[in-house]
Protein backbone atom coordinates (compact mmCIF):
# COMPACT_ATOMS: atom_id res chain seq x y z
CA UNK A 1 0.00 0.00 0.00
CA UNK A 2 2.99 2.41 0.38
CA UNK A 3 2.85 3.96 -3.13
CA UNK A 4 -0.56 4.54 -2.36
CA UNK A 5 -0.51 6.21 1.15
CA UNK A 6 2.27 8.23 0.36
CA UNK A 7 0.91 9.10 -3.10
CA UNK A 8 0.05 13.61 -3.74
CA UNK A 9 -2.98 14.71 -3.43
CA UNK A 10 -2.44 15.62 -7.27
CA UNK A 11 -1.39 11.62 -8.27
CA UNK A 12 -5.07 11.10 -6.18
CA UNK A 13 -6.92 13.53 -8.79
CA UNK A 14 -5.31 11.79 -11.65
CA UNK A 15 -5.65 8.05 -10.52
CA UNK A 16 -9.40 8.99 -9.48
CA UNK A 17 -9.91 9.65 -13.48
CA UNK A 18 -9.85 7.20 -14.43
CA UNK A 19 -13.30 6.40 -13.20
CA UNK A 20 -16.73 6.63 -14.72
CA UNK A 21 -17.75 10.18 -13.07
CA UNK A 22 -21.01 8.04 -11.95
CA UNK A 23 -18.95 5.78 -9.95
CA UNK A 24 -17.07 8.30 -8.09
CA UNK A 25 -20.75 10.31 -7.63
CA UNK A 26 -22.05 7.18 -5.88
CA UNK A 27 -19.39 6.61 -3.28
CA UNK A 28 -18.70 10.52 -3.00
CA UNK A 29 -22.40 11.89 -2.71
CA UNK A 30 -21.54 14.97 -1.73
CA UNK A 31 -19.29 15.82 -5.11
CA UNK A 32 -22.70 15.01 -6.94
CA UNK A 33 -23.41 17.89 -9.34
CA UNK A 34 -19.20 18.57 -9.86
CA UNK A 35 -18.10 18.17 -12.98
CA UNK A 36 -15.77 14.75 -13.29
CA UNK A 37 -12.52 17.18 -12.67
CA UNK A 38 -13.39 18.86 -9.96
CA UNK A 39 -14.87 16.33 -8.46
CA UNK A 40 -11.69 14.08 -8.57
CA UNK A 41 -9.92 17.04 -6.90
CA UNK A 42 -12.29 17.46 -4.21
CA UNK A 43 -12.13 13.49 -3.44
CA UNK A 44 -8.50 13.91 -3.85
CA UNK A 45 -8.34 16.23 -1.27
CA UNK A 46 -9.82 14.29 1.31
CA UNK A 47 -6.41 12.37 1.54
CA UNK A 48 -8.31 9.24 2.45
CA UNK A 49 -6.26 6.79 0.43
CA UNK A 50 -8.13 3.89 2.40
CA UNK A 51 -11.00 4.67 1.07
CA UNK A 52 -9.83 5.24 -2.13
CA UNK A 53 -7.82 2.19 -2.72
CA UNK A 54 -11.13 0.38 -1.91
CA UNK A 55 -13.21 1.97 -4.57
CA UNK A 56 -10.28 1.45 -7.14
CA UNK A 57 -10.84 -2.51 -6.38
CA UNK A 58 -14.65 -2.45 -5.81
CA UNK A 59 -15.11 -0.35 -9.54
CA UNK A 60 -11.97 -1.84 -11.51
CA UNK A 61 -14.03 -3.93 -14.06
CA UNK A 62 -16.14 -0.48 -14.84
CA UNK A 63 -12.78 1.07 -15.91
CA UNK A 64 -11.32 1.33 -19.96
CA UNK A 65 -8.52 -1.72 -19.37
CA UNK A 66 -6.40 -3.48 -21.98
CA UNK A 67 -6.68 -7.36 -21.09
CA UNK A 68 -3.53 -9.24 -21.35
CA UNK A 69 -4.58 -13.40 -21.70
CA UNK A 70 -1.22 -15.25 -21.03
CA UNK A 71 -0.63 -19.10 -20.76
CA UNK A 72 1.90 -20.11 -17.47
CA UNK A 73 4.26 -21.82 -19.57
CA UNK A 74 6.72 -21.05 -16.83
CA UNK A 75 4.74 -21.15 -13.56
CA UNK A 76 7.29 -19.15 -11.10
CA UNK A 77 7.42 -16.01 -13.51
CA UNK A 78 5.60 -13.26 -11.96
CA UNK A 79 4.27 -11.17 -14.45
CA UNK A 80 4.61 -7.62 -12.22
CA UNK A 81 8.44 -8.30 -13.55
CA UNK A 82 7.61 -6.98 -16.58
CA UNK A 83 5.81 -3.91 -15.57
CA UNK A 84 7.06 -0.68 -13.78
CA UNK A 85 7.63 -1.25 -9.80
CA UNK A 86 4.77 -1.84 -7.93
CA UNK A 87 3.34 -2.81 -4.55
CA UNK A 88 0.33 -4.56 -3.63
CA UNK A 89 -3.03 -3.02 -2.67
CA UNK A 90 -4.59 -6.23 -1.45
CA UNK A 91 -3.28 -9.86 -0.39
CA UNK A 92 -4.04 -12.39 -3.29
CA UNK A 93 -7.38 -13.81 -2.71
CA UNK A 94 -8.34 -16.70 -5.02
CA UNK A 95 -6.02 -15.96 -7.09
CA UNK A 96 -6.94 -12.43 -7.68
CA UNK A 97 -4.45 -9.63 -6.21
CA UNK A 98 -4.37 -5.56 -6.93
CA UNK A 99 -1.58 -3.75 -7.29
CA UNK A 100 -0.57 -0.25 -7.73
CA UNK A 101 2.15 0.87 -10.13
CA UNK A 102 3.18 4.00 -11.65
CA UNK A 103 4.33 4.85 -15.02
CA UNK A 104 6.90 7.70 -15.41
CA UNK A 105 5.75 10.84 -18.19
CA UNK A 106 8.20 13.44 -18.83
CA UNK A 107 6.07 16.69 -19.61
CA UNK A 108 7.60 19.55 -21.58
CA UNK A 109 5.51 22.99 -20.12
CA UNK A 110 5.05 26.00 -21.26
CA UNK A 111 5.30 29.89 -20.04
CA UNK A 112 8.12 29.16 -18.79
CA UNK A 113 9.48 26.43 -20.61
CA UNK A 114 9.96 23.19 -18.28
CA UNK A 115 10.61 20.09 -18.14
CA UNK A 116 9.08 17.78 -15.25
CA UNK A 117 9.07 14.53 -14.31
CA UNK A 118 5.51 12.80 -12.96
CA UNK A 119 4.82 9.37 -11.94
CA UNK A 120 1.09 8.30 -13.03
CA UNK A 121 -0.68 5.70 -10.80
CA UNK A 122 -1.08 2.67 -12.38
CA UNK A 123 -3.81 -0.10 -11.25
CA UNK A 124 -3.46 -3.70 -11.70
CA UNK A 125 -5.62 -6.56 -11.46
CA UNK A 126 -3.89 -9.93 -11.79
CA UNK A 127 -5.59 -12.70 -11.79
CA UNK A 128 -4.59 -16.65 -12.12
CA UNK A 129 -5.08 -20.20 -12.10
CA UNK A 130 -3.05 -23.10 -12.77
CA UNK A 131 -3.03 -22.37 -16.84
CA UNK A 132 -3.67 -18.58 -17.16
CA UNK A 133 -2.70 -15.31 -16.00
CA UNK A 134 -5.13 -12.73 -16.52
CA UNK A 135 -2.97 -9.24 -16.57
CA UNK A 136 -5.59 -6.38 -16.59
CA UNK A 137 -4.78 -2.71 -16.73
CA UNK A 138 -5.82 0.92 -16.88
CA UNK A 139 -5.74 2.24 -20.20
CA UNK A 140 -3.14 5.21 -20.18
CA UNK A 141 -3.75 8.52 -22.09
CA UNK A 142 -1.51 8.50 -25.07
CA UNK A 143 -1.14 12.21 -24.43
CA UNK A 144 -2.09 13.54 -21.61
CA UNK A 145 -2.93 17.43 -21.62
CA UNK A 146 -4.47 17.81 -18.16
CA UNK A 147 -1.22 17.48 -15.65
CA UNK A 148 -0.68 20.88 -14.65
CA UNK A 149 -3.29 23.23 -15.55
CA UNK A 150 -0.44 25.06 -17.29
CA UNK A 151 0.34 25.44 -20.95
CA UNK A 152 1.94 21.85 -22.41
CA UNK A 153 3.89 21.13 -25.04
CA UNK A 154 3.71 17.27 -24.59
CA UNK A 155 4.02 14.63 -22.43
CA UNK A 156 6.46 11.43 -23.01
CA UNK A 157 5.65 8.16 -21.81
CA UNK A 158 8.82 6.52 -20.40
CA UNK A 159 7.46 2.96 -20.60
CA UNK A 160 6.82 1.20 -23.62
CA UNK A 161 3.44 -1.08 -23.39
CA UNK A 162 4.10 -2.54 -26.63
CA UNK A 163 7.38 -4.16 -25.68
CA UNK A 164 5.26 -5.51 -22.86
CA UNK A 165 4.18 -8.77 -24.46
CA UNK A 166 8.11 -9.60 -25.44
CA UNK A 167 8.85 -9.36 -22.53
CA UNK A 168 6.35 -11.35 -21.04
CA UNK A 169 7.40 -13.85 -23.74
CA UNK A 170 10.87 -13.81 -22.51
CA UNK A 171 9.21 -14.71 -18.98
CA UNK A 172 7.68 -17.58 -20.68
CA UNK A 173 3.92 -16.04 -20.47
CA UNK A 174 3.02 -15.90 -24.06
CA UNK A 175 -0.05 -14.44 -25.12
CA UNK A 176 -2.79 -16.97 -25.12
CA UNK A 177 -4.23 -18.23 -28.23
CA UNK A 178 -8.22 -17.33 -27.70
CA UNK A 179 -9.33 -17.52 -31.36
CA UNK A 180 -11.69 -20.38 -30.80
CA UNK A 181 -13.35 -18.68 -27.68
CA UNK A 182 -13.59 -15.37 -29.22
CA UNK A 183 -15.52 -17.26 -32.61
CA UNK A 184 -17.74 -19.21 -30.06
CA UNK A 185 -18.66 -15.76 -28.64
CA UNK A 186 -19.12 -14.10 -32.02
CA UNK A 187 -21.07 -17.30 -33.54
CA UNK A 188 -23.29 -17.15 -30.28
CA UNK A 189 -24.73 -13.86 -32.21
CA UNK A 190 -24.05 -11.94 -28.78
CA UNK A 191 -21.80 -9.64 -30.75
CA UNK A 192 -20.75 -8.76 -34.16
CA UNK A 193 -17.78 -7.46 -35.89
CA UNK A 194 -17.65 -3.83 -37.77
CA UNK A 195 -13.83 -4.24 -38.19
CA UNK A 196 -11.76 -7.70 -39.07
CA UNK A 197 -8.39 -7.68 -39.57
CA UNK A 198 -7.38 -11.19 -39.94
CA UNK A 199 -4.37 -13.63 -41.30
CA UNK A 200 -4.65 -15.22 -44.69
CA UNK A 201 -2.45 -17.02 -46.54
CA UNK A 202 -0.07 -14.58 -47.88
CA UNK A 203 -1.67 -11.50 -46.90
CA UNK A 204 -2.92 -9.83 -43.88
CA UNK A 205 -6.21 -8.34 -44.63
CA UNK A 206 -9.09 -6.10 -43.36
CA UNK A 207 -12.94 -5.70 -43.66
CA UNK A 208 -14.23 -2.34 -43.02
CA UNK A 209 -17.74 -2.52 -42.64
CA UNK A 210 -19.70 -0.19 -43.97
CA UNK A 211 -22.23 2.36 -41.37
CA UNK A 212 -20.51 0.14 -38.46
CA UNK A 213 -22.68 -2.69 -39.68
CA UNK A 214 -21.37 -6.49 -38.19
CA UNK A 215 -19.76 -8.93 -40.79
CA UNK A 216 -21.90 -12.26 -40.13
CA UNK A 217 -24.86 -10.85 -40.17
CA UNK A 218 -24.11 -8.73 -43.20
CA UNK A 219 -21.91 -10.84 -45.20
CA UNK A 220 -22.14 -14.20 -43.97
CA UNK A 221 -20.10 -15.83 -46.57
CA UNK A 222 -17.15 -13.91 -46.02
CA UNK A 223 -17.70 -14.81 -42.15
CA UNK A 224 -17.51 -18.66 -42.82
CA UNK A 225 -14.18 -17.90 -44.35
CA UNK A 226 -12.87 -15.62 -41.98
CA UNK A 227 -13.41 -17.46 -38.99
CA UNK A 228 -10.88 -20.61 -40.45
CA UNK A 229 -7.73 -18.01 -39.69
CA UNK A 230 -6.53 -16.59 -37.46
CA UNK A 231 -7.76 -13.16 -36.31
CA UNK A 232 -5.59 -10.27 -35.53
CA UNK A 233 -6.91 -6.90 -34.17
CA UNK A 234 -10.94 -6.83 -34.88
CA UNK A 235 -13.47 -4.86 -33.33
CA UNK A 236 -16.38 -6.34 -31.99
CA UNK A 237 -19.68 -4.56 -30.65
CA UNK A 238 -22.72 -6.08 -28.72
CA UNK A 239 -26.02 -6.48 -30.68
CA UNK A 240 -28.03 -3.51 -30.82
CA UNK A 241 -30.89 -3.54 -28.70
CA UNK A 242 -33.67 -1.46 -28.93
CA UNK A 243 -34.47 -0.96 -25.27
CA UNK A 244 -30.73 0.10 -24.95
CA UNK A 245 -29.49 1.77 -27.52
CA UNK A 246 -25.69 3.06 -26.18
CA UNK A 247 -25.12 -0.80 -25.56
CA UNK A 248 -24.44 -1.36 -29.17
CA UNK A 249 -21.50 1.43 -28.73
CA UNK A 250 -19.28 -0.12 -26.06
CA UNK A 251 -17.12 -1.77 -28.76
CA UNK A 252 -14.15 -4.01 -27.34
CA UNK A 253 -11.43 -5.05 -29.65
CA UNK A 254 -10.25 -8.20 -29.75
CA UNK A 255 -6.41 -9.20 -31.03
CA UNK A 256 -7.32 -13.30 -30.28
CA UNK A 257 -3.79 -14.71 -31.41
CA UNK A 258 -2.10 -13.20 -29.22
CA UNK A 259 -4.40 -12.73 -26.37
CA UNK A 260 -5.20 -9.52 -26.19
CA UNK A 261 -8.60 -7.31 -25.26
CA UNK A 262 -9.25 -3.64 -25.23
CA UNK A 263 -12.32 -2.22 -23.70
CA UNK A 264 -12.24 1.22 -24.43
CA UNK A 265 -15.38 2.51 -23.11
CA UNK A 266 -16.21 2.96 -19.47
CA UNK A 267 -18.84 -0.24 -18.19
CA UNK A 268 -21.46 0.94 -16.31
CA UNK A 269 -22.27 -2.73 -15.26
CA UNK A 270 -18.94 -4.39 -13.91
CA UNK A 271 -20.19 -7.82 -15.54
CA UNK A 272 -19.75 -6.44 -19.00
CA UNK A 273 -16.01 -6.83 -19.09
CA UNK A 274 -16.06 -9.87 -16.57
CA UNK A 275 -18.95 -11.34 -18.61
CA UNK A 276 -16.90 -11.37 -22.51
CA UNK A 277 -13.49 -12.72 -20.69
CA UNK A 278 -15.58 -15.51 -18.75
CA UNK A 279 -16.92 -16.34 -21.78
CA UNK A 280 -14.47 -16.33 -24.04
CA UNK A 281 -12.32 -18.80 -21.58
CA UNK A 282 -14.76 -20.90 -21.08
CA UNK A 283 -15.27 -21.43 -24.45
CA UNK A 284 -11.97 -21.22 -25.85
CA UNK A 285 -11.18 -25.37 -24.40
CA UNK B 1 6.23 -41.62 -30.81
CA UNK B 2 4.02 -40.92 -33.87
CA UNK B 3 4.76 -42.69 -36.33
CA UNK B 4 4.32 -40.19 -39.68
CA UNK B 5 1.96 -42.89 -40.98
CA UNK B 6 -0.25 -42.65 -38.19
CA UNK B 7 -0.23 -38.70 -37.95
CA UNK B 8 -1.43 -38.82 -41.22
CA UNK B 9 -3.80 -41.21 -40.45
CA UNK B 10 -5.09 -39.12 -37.51
CA UNK B 11 -5.76 -36.28 -40.00
CA UNK B 12 -7.32 -38.25 -42.84
CA UNK B 13 -9.56 -39.94 -40.18
CA UNK B 14 -10.95 -36.51 -38.93
CA UNK B 15 -11.28 -35.16 -42.31
CA UNK B 16 -12.88 -38.22 -43.82
CA UNK B 17 -15.73 -38.35 -40.94
CA UNK B 18 -16.42 -34.64 -42.08
CA UNK B 19 -16.71 -33.60 -45.98
CA UNK B 20 -16.62 -30.38 -44.92
CA UNK B 21 -13.75 -30.20 -43.10
CA UNK B 22 -12.54 -31.94 -46.52
CA UNK B 23 -12.61 -29.11 -48.15
CA UNK B 24 -11.82 -26.76 -46.03
CA UNK B 25 -8.06 -28.76 -46.10
CA UNK B 26 -8.22 -28.95 -50.05
CA UNK B 27 -8.03 -25.30 -49.79
CA UNK B 28 -5.16 -24.83 -47.05
CA UNK B 29 -2.08 -22.99 -48.45
CA UNK B 30 0.42 -26.31 -47.38
CA UNK B 31 3.49 -23.40 -47.79
CA UNK B 32 1.70 -21.29 -44.75
CA UNK B 33 -0.43 -23.54 -42.24
CA UNK B 34 -0.97 -21.87 -38.71
CA UNK B 35 -1.99 -23.53 -35.57
CA UNK B 36 -5.61 -21.81 -35.74
CA UNK B 37 -6.35 -23.09 -39.45
CA UNK B 38 -5.81 -26.62 -38.07
CA UNK B 39 -7.48 -25.61 -34.70
CA UNK B 40 -10.30 -24.39 -37.20
CA UNK B 41 -10.42 -27.79 -39.45
CA UNK B 42 -10.34 -30.43 -36.69
CA UNK B 43 -12.89 -28.35 -34.65
CA UNK B 44 -10.25 -28.90 -32.03
CA UNK B 45 -8.20 -26.26 -29.42
CA UNK B 46 -5.40 -24.76 -30.04
CA UNK B 47 -3.61 -26.91 -27.38
CA UNK B 48 -4.02 -29.99 -29.78
CA UNK B 49 -3.83 -28.34 -33.03
CA UNK B 50 -0.72 -27.06 -31.99
CA UNK B 51 0.75 -30.88 -30.64
CA UNK B 52 -0.53 -31.88 -34.44
CA UNK B 53 1.85 -29.49 -35.56
CA UNK B 54 4.75 -29.92 -33.86
CA UNK B 55 4.81 -33.49 -34.12
CA UNK B 56 4.45 -32.92 -37.95
CA UNK B 57 7.76 -30.80 -37.47
CA UNK B 58 9.73 -33.79 -35.95
CA UNK B 59 8.69 -36.32 -38.02
CA UNK B 60 10.13 -33.72 -40.33
CA UNK B 61 6.78 -33.77 -42.45
CA UNK B 62 6.33 -29.58 -41.86
CA UNK B 63 9.08 -27.21 -40.62
CA UNK B 64 8.48 -24.27 -38.84
CA UNK B 65 8.88 -20.36 -39.74
CA UNK B 66 8.47 -17.42 -38.23
CA UNK B 67 6.44 -14.03 -38.78
CA UNK B 68 7.31 -10.58 -37.48
CA UNK B 69 4.17 -8.30 -37.63
CA UNK B 70 3.98 -4.79 -38.16
CA UNK B 71 2.19 -2.84 -35.68
CA UNK B 72 -0.72 -3.02 -37.96
CA UNK B 73 -0.62 -6.72 -38.49
CA UNK B 74 1.40 -6.75 -42.04
CA UNK B 75 3.76 -9.16 -42.43
CA UNK B 76 7.31 -7.11 -42.55
CA UNK B 77 9.86 -10.68 -42.46
CA UNK B 78 9.48 -14.28 -42.38
CA UNK B 79 12.43 -15.87 -40.70
CA UNK B 80 13.05 -19.95 -40.39
CA UNK B 81 12.32 -20.89 -36.64
CA UNK B 82 16.44 -21.20 -35.52
CA UNK B 83 17.40 -18.20 -37.50
CA UNK B 84 18.33 -14.53 -35.94
CA UNK B 85 16.09 -11.87 -35.95
CA UNK B 86 17.09 -8.62 -37.26
CA UNK B 87 16.93 -5.78 -34.76
CA UNK B 88 14.90 -3.42 -36.89
CA UNK B 89 12.29 -3.89 -39.93
CA UNK B 90 10.77 -1.38 -41.79
CA UNK B 91 7.01 -1.05 -41.93
CA UNK B 92 4.78 1.56 -42.54
CA UNK B 93 3.00 4.13 -41.34
CA UNK B 94 -0.21 6.37 -42.03
CA UNK B 95 1.04 10.05 -41.65
CA UNK B 96 -1.20 12.93 -43.26
CA UNK B 97 -3.14 10.64 -45.44
CA UNK B 98 0.23 9.57 -46.62
CA UNK B 99 2.34 6.30 -45.79
CA UNK B 100 5.57 6.91 -44.62
CA UNK B 101 8.48 4.11 -44.25
CA UNK B 102 9.26 3.64 -40.21
CA UNK B 103 11.90 1.29 -38.73
CA UNK B 104 10.80 -0.58 -36.46
CA UNK B 105 13.06 -2.73 -33.42
CA UNK B 106 11.69 -6.40 -33.98
CA UNK B 107 11.62 -6.83 -29.83
CA UNK B 108 8.36 -4.84 -29.99
CA UNK B 109 6.73 -6.45 -32.48
CA UNK B 110 4.32 -9.68 -32.91
CA UNK B 111 5.61 -12.89 -33.89
CA UNK B 112 3.75 -15.23 -35.27
CA UNK B 113 4.80 -18.64 -35.61
CA UNK B 114 3.35 -20.46 -39.15
CA UNK B 115 4.28 -24.09 -40.29
CA UNK B 116 4.81 -25.75 -43.95
CA UNK B 117 4.42 -28.86 -45.47
CA UNK B 118 8.14 -30.09 -46.31
CA UNK B 119 7.87 -31.27 -50.15
CA UNK B 120 9.44 -34.82 -50.83
CA UNK B 121 12.61 -34.88 -53.09
CA UNK B 122 11.91 -34.95 -56.56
Amino acid sequence: MARLEHATTEQLRRLLEFFPAPKLKAEWPGVKGQKKEDACEIIAGTGDHARIGTFLMANFAHCRQHVLLLSRQNKESNPLSALPASDPLSDPKGGISFHLSSVPYSVYLLNPVEEVQINVLWPIKIEQDDEITLLRTFVLERDPTNYSGRPLLKAVRNFDEKKLATDLLQLGLPGLDINKGVKALWDSKVVDAPRVRYKESGSTNTVDMDDGLGLRDTKPEVYEEVVKKPLLNTNFRPQADPEDPEKAQKIFQANPTFGRLGFTSYSEDPGDTDAVIKAILTNNQ
Amino acid sequence: MLSSKRFLQIISDRLIATPARLKVFSALDTQRIYVENVRALLGTNTWIARQICETAVRQGLFVKRIQILCPDGAVALTVDDDKAIPEEVQCWQEADGELEPVSERTERLDRLEFYQLVRPAA
